[in-house]
């Protein structure tokens, strides 16, 4: 496969221009289950190729998936740089790594579809048992991938990556009422807990739904569940700290670092050093990874940069270049996280006189990006009473603005819990605007 | 490779399938993308794709699949798949019949895109660019796209189908973000359509009202939230009846499922006597359009709701053996690779009779909402972003509004539908459905427009 890629090199070399090659093999297993029989099992196998060109000081773009790279990937990719942006960057040369950093499971390749059956009957089993009457679906999926990558300033990195992933999601139907609960846990190979903990979350949620519960209109304290219920709140955010925004100034976030734009309890780094499965050592354009602080104490500290925006922003990249097979080299996240605080969950929920734990905010990428402002219906959210959560409410919305209600931080639990690249705890804000029927 | 060839190795490769049924879809596909991104060129790329995926089904075992790059190797995936077969305990998986075809379906066009230069294109787009940025220096971000795709499919299978089919389409994606005074706002439009090169352009007019929309939702206010007596435009309508309805429809969401089949029985009342919805693989030019699904099954018009009374669902061969109700042809995957899944193609609510002046003249205070963002449903929980909005007042169209989120319980709200307009459109917009994992898959969508009482609207207090 290099030997392919330093071919294509020197091809785009000869016409005169600065190569990137960018080769991924992947392979991905998985099985899902209804009902706890196991129904579907695959294997997939994909190979690409990517081309990026600087030439004639224009930046050019080509991709391709298949065995081989397509017969006129470099003409593609030469005829679209005649086209291209204005290039603001060159390739960098080899980088150090920092740290080493896990990314990649032996055992995960040798995962039989019989040990995964067995990983999923066993979990799909003990749900059903607690809810007979329940839909119960499940997967297990493993996989794993190299990735290479090589430019004419001498760069040349390979690395190996695996992932191994366990959910399940069960769907209860009362009349009209329907009830879904969902959980998956991941990392890089198999893991006896993710099927414990799967099932640990979805029974503890099924339980409290059990009851019902009523609330009024109005402000409100409100907790974000790790899984999801941060995650989709924080949407807006993406863009914002979305280093290509910054560059363009299409970010609310531009030209505010050293500005406290949160409450003091939050801290938040994308960090691809730290074991989890965002990890990496050398970003998708060859940059050396590097712990990333975007907000400390509530004062923004940077974005996440690739070449290009950083260039644009008069900024340093940050090794935070992610692509696909066929896309160009974006800013993302790796591992994002939001350090935990000091107060017990149980201490924040004992906290609350009236209130709500939100763990499913429907349509939250639907707030507006740029002014942060959101208004989501809650698929799924308990209400707190008297320090205790009492049962399930529904039609209740919530809605607000990022990044006010996040200078309104009341705590951040000592809990943390990773759910896929995301390390987060419980979030209290006080005063969210809560609208029921 | 040529034609021929392709198809003689995949042949060869299914003779040698161990499985029961064994299907291969093998695709070649050429995507062009060129971006704008507020008055500078981002990209002008082609990419290319090539791959298929085998299916394979065993009475003692289930599904197993396996997708592969390498055309050569095809054997070895056929033989993959039916080992994924073997792994899974037995589970009397039947497929409703239908009879083997041998076709091709060609794709013809006015003007061929793949023999469009890329800088022809380009031009193109910098003009679309130049006519969102007229709104002025309020626009701060604005993006411009046009794309398109060519696809080539092969499939076979073991029971003897054999389609060769092509498929391209051609969109165009503008977007605009204004902000004045700490108030910002977004407007977008697409626009995309299986036909040639000839229907991209013309479309300054689009682009131009991108731009003009996003200056004049800064001065626009963000609606109250509380109930209303809603209107949905009838872009708005279709991503509803989509979204909340077809979804539901999807016989896989339901055939596992006895308690979600009793919600979903055929013959329930679902909605008021003048109200009909369907799905129609079959209407001429839209993007969920095509002869046979990935099944091989001829596509159709399948109603949905009949006067208000729901009379059928979305099928794959399987989930329609497994119901007992007649094939559909909606077993759709988005690429090769990915199995085909139930989906939707041309989902609808039929054409009403009321002119959109009468379907207002009576509402003291309500809603029109208008266009989408995309939505998000759980089952009967659904949330749809509007575009934009205007109050109605004393039975008129009255001030702009803005930040009108649609939210509610689907079965309340198909119930209190009060009026369709007799407008009825397809909408013509890019994007597509995402499910399970895949997306976007194109789809059409039609509807007039639809008047609903007691609809929550969101926004702020």
């Amino acid at each position: 496969m290099l030997e392919r890629l330093c071919d294509l090199r020197r091809a785009v070399e000869k016409e005169g221009g600065a190569a990137e090659l960018y080769a991924l093999k992947y392979e991905q297993c998985g099985i899902e289950l209804t009902d706890g029989k196991t129904k579907k099992a695959s294997r997939k196998q994909e190979t690409g190729y990517a081309l990026r060109v600087i030439h004639k000081g224009r930046v050019g773009f080509s991709a391709c998936a298949g065995a081989e790279p397509a017969p006129d990937l470099v003409e593609q990719a030469l005829a679209s740089a005649q086209l291209g942006a204005q290039a603001r960057f060159q390739f960098p040369p080899p980088q150090k790594p920092q740290k080493d950093v896990t990314t990649y499971d032996d055992r995960t390749p040798k995962l039989t579809f019989q040990q995964a059956r067995e990983v999923g009957e066993r979990l799909c089993a003990t749900l059903k048992e607690r809810y007979p009457e329940a839909l119960v679906e499940a997967g297990v999926s493993w996989g794993w991938a190299e990735t290479h990558l090589l430019n004419s300033s001498g760069t040349e990195c390979s690395q190996r990556f695996s992932s191994y992933s366990v959910s399940a999601m069960v769907q209860q139907v009362k009349g009209e009422e329907i009830t879904i609960v969902f959980c998956g846990k991941q990392g890089f190979g198999p893991k006896d807990e993710f099927a414990s903990r799967v099932t640990e979350v979805i029974l503890e949620r099924l339980n409290a739904a059990e009851r019902e519960a009523k609330i009024t209109s109005g402000p409100k304290k409100v907790i974000f569940d790790p899984m999801y219920g941060v995650f989709s709140i924080l949407t807006p955010l993406w863009e914002g700290f979305d280093g290509e925004n910054v560059a363009r100034k299409a970010s609310p976030l531009t030209g505010r670092v050293g500005e406290k734009i949160f409450s003091d309890l939050l801290t938040i780094v994308d960090d691809p050093l730290t074991e989890g499965v965002g990890a990496y050592m050398w970003d998708g354009e060859g940059v050396a990874a590097r712990r990333n602080v975007l907000v400390d104490g509530g004062v923004l500290r940077n974005f996440v940069f690739d070449l290009e925006n950083a260039a644009r922003a008069g900024m340093e990249p940050t090794g935070s270049a992610r692509r696909g097979l066929l896309s160009r080299p974006k800013p993302s996240f790796s591992n994002f996280i939001i350090e935990r605080g000091e107060t017990p969950l149980s201490d924040i929920i004992a906290s609350i006189d009236e209130g709500l734990y939100v763990v499913n905010p429907l349509a939250a990428w639907g707030a507006n990006p740029l002014s942060g402002q959101f208004s989501t219906p809650l698929g799924f959210a308990l209400k707190i009473e008297k320090g205790e959560i009492v049962g399930r409410v529904r039609q209740v919305s919530i809605a607000g603005n990022i990044y006010e209600d996040l200078k309104r931080v009341a705590a951040v639990s000592r809990e943390a819990e990773w759910f896929g690249n995301r390390l987060i705890p419980h979030i209290l804000v006080d005063g969210i605007n809560v609208v029921a029927k | 490779m040529e034609k021929e060839k392709v198809r003689e190795i995949l042949e060869d490769a299914l003779a040698r399938s161990r499985a029961d049924y064994t299907e291969v879809r093998f695709e070649r596909r050429m995507t062009t993308v060129v971006h704008f991104r507020h008055g500078e060129m981002e990209v002008a790329t082609t990419v290319s794709e090539e791959g298929g995926i085998v299916r394979s089904l065993l009475s003692s075992g289930g599904w197993g699949t396996a997708t592969f790059n390498r055309l050569a190797d095809v054997a070895t995936f056929v033989e993959a798949a039916y080992e994924c077969a073997r792994a899974l305990p037995k589970q009397n998986i039947k497929l409703a019949e239908t009879p083997p075809v041998q076709d091709e379906v060609r794709f013809c066009v006015e003007r061929d895109f793949r023999k469009i230069g890329l800088s022809e294109k380009a031009d193109l787009v910098r003009g679309y660019n130049e006519a969102i940025l007229e709104a002025g220096d309020a626009i701060i971000d604005s993006h411009s796209l046009y794309s398109d795709i060519w696809v080539e499919r092969f499939y076979l299978t073991s029971e003897g189908t054999r389609i060769y089919e092509e498929w391209g389409e051609v969109g165009l994606r503008f977007s605009a973000t204004a902000r004045k005074d700490g108030i910002v706002q977004r407007a977008g439009q697409s626009f995309a359509k299986p036909a040639g090169y000839e229907m991209v352009l013309n479309k300054e007019t689009l682009a131009r009202d991108v731009g003009a929309l996003a200056v004049k939702l800064l001065s626009a206010p963000p609606v109250k939230g509380g109930r209303y007596n809603v209107v949905l435009n009838q872009e708005l309508a279709s991503v509803f009846i989509h979204e909340a309805f077809g979804h539901l429809s999807e016989a896989d969401h339901v055939y596992e499922n006895r308690r979600a089949r009793e919600l979903m029985v055929l013959g329930k009342r679902f909605a008021p006597e003048f109200f009909n919805a369907g799905d129609d693989g079959t209407v001429e030019g839209q993007r969920g359009t095509h002869k046979y699904d990935d099944e091989g099954v001829p596509t159709r018009l399948n109603w949905l709701i009949k006067d208000g009374v729901l009379v059928g669902r979305l099928h794959s061969r399987e989930t329609a053996a497994k119901m007992g109700e007649s094939l559909s042809g909606n077993a759709r995957a988005i690429s090769y690779r990915f199995a085909p899944i139930v989906r939707m193609t041309n989902t609808f609510i039929a054409n009403g009779d009321t002119p959109f002046n009468d379907l207002i003249s009576d509402i003291k205070e309500g809603v029109y909402a208008c266009d989408s963002y995309g939505g998000q449903t759980e089952l009967e929980n659904f949330s749809f972003i509007a575009g934009y909005g205007y109050m109605i007042r004393n039975g008129r169209i009255a001030e702009l509004v803005r930040d009108v989120v649609v939210a509610g319980n689907l079965f309340d709200t198909l119930r209190n539908i009060e009026g369709l307009g007799d407008d009825f459109k397809w909408i013509e917009r890019g994007g597509g459905c995402g499910k399970g994992g895949q997306g976007p898959l194109p789809v059409g969508m039609g509807a007039p427009h639809v008047r609903i009482r007691d609809v929550v609207i969101g926004g702020r207090k």
